[in-house]
Protein backbone atom coordinates (compact mmCIF):
# COMPACT_ATOMS: atom_id res chain seq x y z
CA UNK A 1 0.00 0.00 0.00
CA UNK A 2 1.57 3.35 -1.01
CA UNK A 3 2.40 5.84 1.70
CA UNK A 4 0.50 8.93 0.54
CA UNK A 5 1.09 12.32 2.19
CA UNK A 6 -1.61 14.25 4.00
CA UNK A 7 -2.40 17.04 1.51
CA UNK A 8 -3.71 19.28 4.30
CA UNK A 9 -0.18 19.56 5.74
CA UNK A 10 1.01 21.09 2.48
CA UNK A 11 -1.97 23.46 2.32
CA UNK A 12 -1.31 25.13 5.70
CA UNK A 13 0.99 27.89 4.35
CA UNK A 14 -1.64 28.63 1.68
CA UNK A 15 -4.36 28.85 4.36
CA UNK A 16 -2.28 31.36 6.32
CA UNK A 17 -1.51 33.47 3.24
CA UNK A 18 -5.16 33.61 2.16
CA UNK A 19 -6.39 34.55 5.64
CA UNK A 20 -3.83 37.35 5.61
CA UNK A 21 -5.04 38.60 2.24
CA UNK A 22 -8.67 38.45 3.39
CA UNK A 23 -7.77 40.48 6.49
CA UNK A 24 -6.26 43.19 4.31
CA UNK A 25 -9.41 43.25 2.19
CA UNK A 26 -11.51 43.47 5.38
CA UNK A 27 -9.45 46.45 6.52
CA UNK A 28 -10.16 48.20 3.25
CA UNK A 29 -13.86 47.31 2.95
CA UNK A 30 -15.43 46.43 6.30
CA UNK A 31 -13.41 45.98 9.48
CA UNK A 32 -16.27 44.10 11.13
CA UNK A 33 -15.65 41.06 8.94
CA UNK A 34 -12.84 40.09 11.29
CA UNK A 35 -12.47 40.34 15.03
CA UNK A 36 -9.07 39.52 16.58
CA UNK A 37 -10.57 37.53 19.49
CA UNK A 38 -12.85 35.58 17.18
CA UNK A 39 -9.95 34.87 14.83
CA UNK A 40 -7.76 33.64 17.67
CA UNK A 41 -10.60 31.41 18.92
CA UNK A 42 -11.16 29.94 15.45
CA UNK A 43 -7.48 29.32 14.85
CA UNK A 44 -6.90 27.78 18.29
CA UNK A 45 -9.86 25.47 17.67
CA UNK A 46 -8.28 24.53 14.36
CA UNK A 47 -4.95 23.95 16.05
CA UNK A 48 -6.56 21.77 18.72
CA UNK A 49 -8.44 19.86 16.05
CA UNK A 50 -5.16 19.05 14.30
CA UNK A 51 -3.76 17.64 17.54
CA UNK A 52 -6.94 15.67 18.28
CA UNK A 53 -6.88 14.31 14.73
CA UNK A 54 -3.23 13.28 15.02
CA UNK A 55 -3.88 11.49 18.32
CA UNK A 56 -6.73 9.43 16.89
CA UNK A 57 -5.49 8.98 13.32
CA UNK A 58 -3.85 5.65 14.08
CA UNK A 59 -7.05 4.15 15.48
CA UNK A 60 -9.13 5.44 12.55
CA UNK A 61 -6.63 4.11 10.03
CA UNK A 62 -6.48 0.71 11.77
CA UNK A 63 -10.27 0.51 11.70
CA UNK A 64 -10.32 1.45 8.01
CA UNK A 65 -7.80 -1.26 7.18
CA UNK A 66 -9.78 -3.79 9.20
CA UNK A 67 -13.03 -2.99 7.34
CA UNK A 68 -11.13 -2.98 4.04
CA UNK A 69 -10.23 -6.60 4.80
CA UNK A 70 -13.89 -7.44 4.15
CA UNK A 71 -13.97 -5.51 0.83
CA UNK A 72 -16.35 -6.51 -1.94
CA UNK A 73 -14.03 -5.41 -4.78
CA UNK A 74 -10.30 -5.02 -5.30
CA UNK A 75 -10.02 -1.43 -6.47
CA UNK A 76 -6.50 -0.64 -7.73
CA UNK A 77 -4.59 2.65 -7.68
CA UNK A 78 -5.71 3.22 -11.28
CA UNK A 79 -6.42 6.60 -12.92
CA UNK A 80 -10.19 5.98 -12.93
CA UNK A 81 -10.33 4.98 -9.28
CA UNK A 82 -9.21 8.41 -8.00
CA UNK A 83 -12.09 10.55 -9.35
CA UNK A 84 -14.55 7.80 -8.47
CA UNK A 85 -13.21 7.69 -4.94
CA UNK A 86 -13.31 11.49 -4.68
CA UNK A 87 -16.94 11.69 -5.80
CA UNK A 88 -18.12 8.85 -3.54
CA UNK A 89 -16.15 10.27 -0.61
CA UNK A 90 -17.92 13.58 -1.20
CA UNK A 91 -21.26 11.75 -1.13
CA UNK A 92 -20.23 10.13 2.17
CA UNK A 93 -19.33 13.61 3.41
CA UNK A 94 -22.79 14.87 2.44
CA UNK A 95 -24.45 12.07 4.44
CA UNK A 96 -22.17 12.73 7.41
CA UNK A 97 -22.74 16.47 7.24
CA UNK A 98 -26.50 16.16 7.01
CA UNK A 99 -26.45 13.85 10.03
CA UNK A 100 -24.17 16.30 11.82
CA UNK A 101 -26.99 18.86 11.62
CA UNK A 102 -29.93 16.55 12.23
CA UNK A 103 -28.66 14.29 15.02
CA UNK A 104 -27.62 16.02 18.24
CA UNK A 105 -24.87 13.47 18.97
CA UNK A 106 -23.04 14.40 15.78
CA UNK A 107 -24.05 18.06 16.09
CA UNK A 108 -22.29 18.21 19.47
CA UNK A 109 -19.05 17.60 17.62
CA UNK A 110 -19.79 19.68 14.53
CA UNK A 111 -21.27 22.72 16.32
CA UNK A 112 -17.74 24.08 16.86
CA UNK A 113 -17.50 24.84 13.17
CA UNK A 114 -20.66 26.96 13.29
CA UNK A 115 -19.98 28.73 16.56
CA UNK A 116 -18.47 31.91 15.11
CA UNK A 117 -20.73 34.84 14.31
CA UNK A 118 -18.26 35.72 11.58
CA UNK A 119 -17.90 34.15 8.18
CA UNK A 120 -14.37 34.41 6.94
CA UNK A 121 -11.50 32.12 6.05
CA UNK A 122 -10.51 31.73 9.70
CA UNK A 123 -13.98 30.25 10.32
CA UNK A 124 -13.06 27.41 7.96
CA UNK A 125 -10.30 26.39 10.35
CA UNK A 126 -12.66 26.27 13.36
CA UNK A 127 -12.83 22.49 13.44
CA UNK A 128 -13.99 19.83 15.86
CA UNK A 129 -11.97 18.29 18.67
CA UNK A 130 -14.39 15.45 19.27
CA UNK A 131 -14.88 13.94 15.84
CA UNK A 132 -13.44 10.59 16.89
CA UNK A 133 -15.53 10.47 20.06
CA UNK A 134 -18.69 11.20 18.07
CA UNK A 135 -17.76 8.31 15.73
CA UNK A 136 -17.98 10.47 12.62
CA UNK A 137 -15.57 8.04 10.93
CA UNK A 138 -18.47 5.56 10.58
CA UNK A 139 -19.73 7.48 7.53
CA UNK A 140 -16.61 6.65 5.53
CA UNK A 141 -16.57 2.93 6.30
CA UNK A 142 -18.76 1.96 3.30
CA UNK A 143 -16.00 3.19 0.98
CA UNK A 144 -13.53 0.71 2.49
CA UNK A 145 -16.15 -2.01 2.34
CA UNK A 146 -16.65 -1.33 -1.37
CA UNK A 147 -12.91 -1.76 -1.82
CA UNK A 148 -11.28 1.68 -2.02
CA UNK A 149 -7.86 1.51 -0.34
CA UNK A 150 -7.78 3.48 2.94
CA UNK A 151 -4.80 5.60 1.82
CA UNK A 152 -6.68 6.64 -1.32
CA UNK A 153 -9.83 7.54 0.64
CA UNK A 154 -7.95 9.60 3.23
CA UNK A 155 -6.04 11.42 0.50
CA UNK A 156 -9.31 12.30 -1.25
CA UNK A 157 -10.80 13.38 2.09
CA UNK A 158 -7.82 15.72 2.57
CA UNK A 159 -8.32 17.28 -0.85
CA UNK A 160 -12.03 17.64 -0.05
CA UNK A 161 -11.17 19.52 3.15
CA UNK A 162 -8.77 21.81 1.29
CA UNK A 163 -11.48 22.62 -1.28
CA UNK A 164 -13.86 23.61 1.49
CA UNK A 165 -11.45 26.22 2.83
CA UNK A 166 -11.91 28.89 0.16
CA UNK A 167 -15.71 28.85 0.27
CA UNK A 168 -15.72 30.36 3.77
CA UNK A 169 -15.64 33.96 2.66
CA UNK A 170 -17.83 36.98 2.04
CA UNK A 171 -15.22 38.48 -0.27
CA UNK A 172 -16.42 36.41 -3.21
CA UNK A 173 -20.00 36.97 -4.29
CA UNK A 174 -21.26 34.57 -6.90
CA UNK A 175 -19.28 32.50 -9.36
CA UNK A 176 -20.20 31.76 -12.99
CA UNK A 177 -23.58 30.10 -13.40
CA UNK A 178 -22.20 26.73 -14.53
CA UNK A 179 -19.89 26.62 -11.53
CA UNK A 180 -22.66 27.50 -9.05
CA UNK A 181 -24.78 24.75 -10.60
CA UNK A 182 -22.31 21.95 -9.90
CA UNK A 183 -19.85 23.03 -7.25
CA UNK A 184 -20.17 24.19 -3.67
CA UNK A 185 -19.33 27.90 -3.64
CA UNK A 186 -19.01 30.75 -1.14
CA UNK A 187 -22.61 31.75 -1.89
CA UNK A 188 -23.99 28.23 -1.28
CA UNK A 189 -21.94 27.77 1.85
CA UNK A 190 -22.89 31.17 3.30
CA UNK A 191 -26.44 29.82 3.25
CA UNK A 192 -25.28 26.74 5.12
CA UNK A 193 -23.68 28.83 7.88
CA UNK A 194 -26.62 31.22 8.16
CA UNK A 195 -29.13 31.25 11.01
CA UNK A 196 -31.86 33.01 8.99
CA UNK A 197 -34.88 30.70 9.30
CA UNK A 198 -35.13 30.13 5.54
CA UNK A 199 -31.51 28.97 5.43
CA UNK A 200 -31.44 26.63 8.45
CA UNK A 201 -30.28 23.08 7.69
CA UNK A 202 -29.62 23.67 4.00
CA UNK A 203 -26.69 23.19 1.60
CA UNK A 204 -24.79 20.37 3.30
CA UNK A 205 -22.45 19.78 0.35
CA UNK A 206 -18.71 19.48 0.68
CA UNK A 207 -17.44 19.90 -2.88
CA UNK A 208 -20.38 19.14 -5.19
CA UNK A 209 -23.61 21.04 -4.55
CA UNK A 210 -25.39 18.52 -6.78
CA UNK A 211 -26.00 16.30 -3.70
CA UNK A 212 -28.18 19.01 -2.16
CA UNK A 213 -30.04 19.48 -5.41
CA UNK A 214 -30.59 15.71 -5.68
CA UNK A 215 -31.69 15.17 -2.09
CA UNK A 216 -33.84 18.28 -1.67
CA UNK A 217 -31.69 20.27 0.76
CA UNK A 218 -30.60 23.06 -1.59
CA UNK A 219 -31.55 26.70 -1.08
CA UNK A 220 -30.02 29.61 -2.98
CA UNK A 221 -28.68 32.71 -1.29
CA UNK A 222 -31.08 35.62 -1.72
CA UNK A 223 -29.88 39.19 -1.98
CA UNK A 224 -32.92 40.36 0.01
CA UNK A 225 -32.16 38.02 2.94
CA UNK A 226 -28.48 38.41 3.68
CA UNK A 227 -27.08 35.62 5.83
CA UNK A 228 -26.47 36.13 9.53
CA UNK A 229 -23.94 33.71 10.93
CA UNK A 230 -23.44 31.70 14.07
CA UNK A 231 -25.78 29.59 16.14
CA UNK A 232 -29.46 29.93 16.86
CA UNK A 233 -28.26 30.60 20.43
CA UNK A 234 -24.86 32.19 20.13
CA UNK A 235 -22.17 31.38 22.66
CA UNK A 236 -21.46 35.01 23.57
CA UNK A 237 -17.91 34.32 24.71
CA UNK A 238 -14.51 33.60 23.23
CA UNK A 239 -13.70 30.53 25.29
CA UNK A 240 -12.01 27.80 23.30
CA UNK A 241 -12.89 25.00 25.72
CA UNK A 242 -16.52 26.08 25.98
CA UNK A 243 -16.79 26.24 22.20
CA UNK A 244 -15.33 22.74 21.91
CA UNK A 245 -17.41 21.04 24.57
CA UNK A 246 -20.56 23.07 25.35
CA UNK A 247 -22.99 20.87 23.43
CA UNK A 248 -21.58 17.70 24.98
CA UNK A 249 -22.09 19.29 28.38
CA UNK A 250 -25.63 20.16 27.31
CA UNK A 251 -26.29 16.55 26.32
CA UNK A 252 -24.89 15.28 29.63
CA UNK A 253 -27.09 17.68 31.61
CA UNK A 254 -30.17 16.71 29.62
CA UNK A 255 -29.48 12.99 29.95
CA UNK A 256 -29.15 13.46 33.68
CA UNK A 257 -32.37 15.39 34.17
CA UNK A 258 -34.66 13.99 31.44
CA UNK A 259 -37.27 11.31 32.10
CA UNK A 260 -36.12 7.82 31.01
CA UNK A 261 -38.39 7.66 27.99
CA UNK A 262 -36.93 10.94 26.68
CA UNK A 263 -33.21 10.34 27.21
CA UNK A 264 -32.53 8.90 23.74
CA UNK A 265 -34.25 11.89 22.15
CA UNK A 266 -31.87 14.31 23.87
CA UNK A 267 -28.85 12.42 22.52
CA UNK A 268 -30.02 11.32 19.08
CA UNK A 269 -32.96 13.58 18.25
CA UNK A 270 -32.49 16.75 16.23
CA UNK A 271 -30.69 19.66 17.92
CA UNK A 272 -33.21 21.64 19.98
CA UNK A 273 -35.51 18.67 20.50
CA UNK A 274 -37.14 18.48 23.94
CA UNK A 275 -39.68 16.06 25.36
CA UNK A 276 -42.00 18.88 26.45
CA UNK A 277 -41.60 21.02 23.33
CA UNK A 278 -40.08 23.86 25.32
CA UNK A 279 -37.13 24.38 22.99
CA UNK A 280 -36.77 25.43 19.39
CA UNK A 281 -35.69 23.15 16.57
CA UNK A 282 -35.02 24.29 13.02
CA UNK A 283 -38.58 23.32 12.16
CA UNK A 284 -40.23 25.34 14.95
CA UNK A 285 -38.04 28.34 14.16
CA UNK A 286 -39.09 28.16 10.53
CA UNK A 287 -42.75 27.79 11.55
CA UNK A 288 -42.56 30.86 13.79
CA UNK A 289 -40.86 32.80 11.02
CA UNK A 290 -43.40 31.72 8.42
CA UNK A 291 -46.29 32.44 10.78
CA UNK A 292 -45.47 36.08 11.42
CA UNK A 293 -45.40 39.10 9.19
CA UNK A 294 -42.07 39.32 7.42
CA UNK A 295 -39.74 41.75 9.18
CA UNK A 296 -39.09 45.03 7.50
CA UNK A 297 -35.76 45.46 9.24
CA UNK A 298 -32.60 43.63 8.30
CA UNK A 299 -29.51 43.65 10.50
CA UNK A 300 -26.41 44.97 8.78
CA UNK A 301 -28.30 46.95 6.17
CA UNK A 302 -26.05 49.41 4.47
CA UNK A 303 -22.91 47.32 4.88
CA UNK A 304 -20.88 46.34 1.83
CA UNK A 305 -22.30 43.30 0.03
CA UNK A 306 -19.87 40.62 -1.13
CA UNK A 307 -18.34 41.32 -4.49
CA UNK A 308 -18.80 38.99 -7.40
CA UNK A 309 -16.10 36.67 -8.72
CA UNK A 310 -17.70 36.87 -12.13
CA UNK A 311 -18.51 39.84 -14.32
CA UNK A 312 -22.16 38.97 -13.91
CA UNK A 313 -23.18 39.67 -10.32
CA UNK A 314 -26.73 38.46 -10.75
CA UNK A 315 -25.76 35.06 -12.15
CA UNK A 316 -27.48 33.09 -9.42
CA UNK A 317 -27.88 29.38 -9.87
CA UNK A 318 -31.37 28.61 -8.60
CA UNK B 1 2.37 15.15 12.11
CA UNK B 2 5.80 16.53 12.87
CA UNK B 3 6.81 18.84 15.70
CA UNK B 4 8.00 21.34 13.10
CA UNK B 5 4.55 21.47 11.51
CA UNK B 6 2.94 21.78 14.94
CA UNK B 7 5.23 24.64 15.96
CA UNK B 8 4.75 26.33 12.59
CA UNK B 9 0.97 26.05 12.86
CA UNK B 10 0.98 27.55 16.36
CA UNK B 11 3.23 30.39 15.19
CA UNK B 12 0.81 30.95 12.27
CA UNK B 13 -2.18 31.02 14.64
CA UNK B 14 -0.64 33.56 16.98
CA UNK B 15 0.81 35.58 14.11
CA UNK B 16 -2.53 35.91 12.32
CA UNK B 17 -4.33 36.94 15.52
CA UNK B 18 -1.63 39.57 16.07
CA UNK B 19 -2.02 40.85 12.50
CA UNK B 20 -5.80 41.13 13.00
CA UNK B 21 -5.14 43.26 16.08
CA UNK B 22 -2.50 45.39 14.38
CA UNK B 23 -4.86 46.03 11.47
CA UNK B 24 -7.42 47.21 14.05
CA UNK B 25 -10.04 44.86 12.68
CA UNK B 26 -13.31 44.37 14.53
CA UNK B 27 -15.20 46.84 16.66
CA UNK B 28 -18.90 47.44 16.40
CA UNK B 29 -21.58 49.83 17.50
CA UNK B 30 -25.31 49.97 17.06
CA UNK B 31 -26.13 52.54 14.39
CA UNK B 32 -29.72 53.12 15.45
CA UNK B 33 -32.71 51.85 17.43
CA UNK B 34 -33.91 50.21 14.22
CA UNK B 35 -30.72 48.19 13.92
CA UNK B 36 -31.00 47.10 17.55
CA UNK B 37 -34.58 45.94 16.98
CA UNK B 38 -33.61 44.12 13.80
CA UNK B 39 -30.79 42.27 15.58
CA UNK B 40 -33.08 41.32 18.48
CA UNK B 41 -35.69 39.95 16.07
CA UNK B 42 -33.05 38.03 14.16
CA UNK B 43 -31.51 36.55 17.30
CA UNK B 44 -34.79 35.56 18.98
CA UNK B 45 -37.20 33.41 16.97
CA UNK B 46 -40.71 34.81 17.22
CA UNK B 47 -39.65 38.02 18.96
CA UNK B 48 -41.31 41.14 17.53
CA UNK B 49 -39.60 44.34 18.63
CA UNK B 50 -41.53 47.55 19.26
CA UNK B 51 -38.92 49.82 20.80
CA UNK B 52 -35.26 50.00 21.74
CA UNK B 53 -33.09 52.05 24.03
CA UNK B 54 -29.43 52.35 23.10
CA UNK B 55 -26.64 52.74 25.62
CA UNK B 56 -24.70 56.00 25.35
CA UNK B 57 -21.65 54.23 23.89
CA UNK B 58 -23.89 52.25 21.47
CA UNK B 59 -22.30 49.01 22.63
CA UNK B 60 -25.51 47.62 24.07
CA UNK B 61 -29.26 48.11 24.00
CA UNK B 62 -32.47 46.97 25.61
CA UNK B 63 -35.18 46.02 23.14
CA UNK B 64 -38.82 45.62 24.14
CA UNK B 65 -41.16 43.29 22.30
CA UNK B 66 -44.90 43.30 21.67
CA UNK B 67 -45.65 41.21 24.74
CA UNK B 68 -43.46 43.35 27.01
CA UNK B 69 -40.56 40.88 26.90
CA UNK B 70 -37.21 42.59 27.01
CA UNK B 71 -34.06 41.47 25.23
CA UNK B 72 -30.65 42.87 26.06
CA UNK B 73 -28.12 43.21 23.27
CA UNK B 74 -24.46 43.41 24.06
CA UNK B 75 -21.43 43.67 21.87
CA UNK B 76 -19.49 40.45 21.44
CA UNK B 77 -16.38 41.14 19.41
CA UNK B 78 -17.55 42.67 16.16
CA UNK B 79 -21.08 41.30 16.52
CA UNK B 80 -23.95 41.46 19.00
CA UNK B 81 -25.59 38.76 21.08
CA UNK B 82 -29.08 38.81 22.54
CA UNK B 83 -29.87 37.83 26.12
CA UNK B 84 -32.95 37.99 28.31
CA UNK B 85 -32.96 41.35 30.06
Amino acid sequence: MPDLPNPVDYAVPGFIALVLIEMLIARARDKRRYCPKDTLTSLMLGFGSTIAGALTAGAVYAMAVWVWGFRLLDIPYAWWAWPLCFVLDDLAYYVFHRSAHRVRWFWASHVIHHSSQHYNLSTALRQTWTGFFSMAFLFRLPLFLIGFPPAMVFFCAGVNLIYQFWIHTEVIGRCPRWFEAVMNTPSHHRVHHATNPRYLDKNYAGVFIVWDRMFGSFTPELDEDRPRYGLVKNLGRFNVLWAAFHEWIGIARDLWSAPWRAKAGYAFGPPGWSHDGSRDTSETIREKWAGRAQPTRHPGEGRDPPSSCSSEPSAVAA
Amino acid sequence: MSWTLLAGSLAGVLGLALVAKLLRLGGAELASEDEAMAIAEAERPGFVAVSAVLAEDRQSAVVTGTDGEQVRLRRHGAQFVAEHA
